[in-house]
């Protein structure tokens, strides 16, 4: 009777497997290869052991980015206030150098002493203390020297400027009282035209000048090889927040 | 007499069982889930990696940008 029951279903199989070659084949292929489990498992171990290593690998490279991203931030952040500070005190410094020489200070010009080496006395006597009758916070005021190679001081004219010949320099010079609680910021600029157009100029910012300091300051004129008129004039600043 | 063929037959020396056979596939297809769990794992953290890099990059290209004077 089983003999018989196998008989039947041996076809029945056959039959399914005809109908579907391809499972077929691959049930013939997974019984006739006792091996394939066990090549699967080592393979699938392989993988995660390999991939398992090289996640540990990208997981430590993510860290240490993660720090240096929160590092350059910070940074970042830190650079762009200290930007904005400079900026805020920028505006600020200029609102109030705008407004002192417009509202208060912009009368006093130019000052040409009479004789230049008594500029010492003439700035301590005269033009300071119209300075500090007129600007209490903050000084202003233009003047100008031009001196030639021989170093002799030389007279002024009216407008500040001198037709001087070529290969000269300009140079300007001041001994300053100034508040003794205050130093002082003294923007000096030379500029020199040879007619009207300009060829030269000399800058310097003497930062902190103490109390009856003496400030001198000298620009070369361009080495045209024709006359050129130069002129050198001064802005002193009285910074009302600077002290000694 | 009719003469009996059975359907398989265990070859001497043969190492595996049928059931032997059968739990060495569960095993198969535990370790394949493995796998395409550390795969998983291991395309997430290279996902990372490169978003952390881009953010880097933008960190220091805004940090060049507020040094020349573009922002603030």
């Amino acid at each position: 009777m089983k003999a018989t029951d196998s008989s039947e279903k041996a076809p029945a199989k056959k039959a399914e497997e005809e109908s579907n070659p391809t499972g077929g084949s691959v049930l013939k292929l997974v019984r006739s290869a006792p091996f394939l489990p066990g090549l699967v498992i080592g393979l699938a171990l392989i993988g995660i052991v390999l991939l398992t290593l090289q996640t540990a690998n990208l997981s430590t490279r993510a860290d240490s980015l993660r720090v240096d991203v929160a590092a350059q931030i910070d940074a970042n952040a830190q650079a762009t206030a200290e930007q904005e500070r400079l900026a805020a005190e920028a505006a600020a410094h200029e609102a109030w150098l705008v407004g002192e020489v417009n509202d208060t200070c912009a009368t006093i010009t130019t000052v040409i002493p009479e004789d230049p080496f008594s500029f010492e006395s003439t700035v301590e006597d005269e033009v300071l203390e119209r300075m500090r009758e007129q600007c209490p916070t903050g000084y202003w005021f233009v003047t100008n020297y031009v001196d030639i190679d021989s170093g002799i001081l030389n007279s002024l004219s009216d407008a500040g400027c001198e037709q001087w010949g070529w290969n000269s320099s300009a140079r300007i010079f001041g001994h300053v009282t100034n508040p003794a609680d205050r130093s002082i910021d003294i923007n000096i600029t030379a500029v020199f035209f040879q007619g009207d157009a300009l060829v030269d100029t000399g800058f310097a910012l003497l930062e902190g000048v103490g109390p009856g300091q003496t400030v001198e300051y000298s620009a070369a004129g361009a080495n045209t090889g024709y006359d050129f008129t130069a002129c050198a004039f001064a802005l002193v600043n009285f910074w009302p927040t600077t002290t000694n | 007499m009719a003469k009996i063929e059975p359907e398989y037959v265990q070859e001497p020396g043969q190492p595996a069982s049928s059931r032997m056979r059968m739990w060495l596939w569960i095993v198969a297809g535990v370790m394949v889930v493995g796998l395409a769990g550390a795969s998983f794992r291991y395309i997430q953290a290279q996902g990372d990696v490169t978003d952390l890099e881009q953010q880097l990059s933008d960190a220091r290209a805004a940090a060049s940008e507020i040094a020349t004077g573009g922002a603030g």
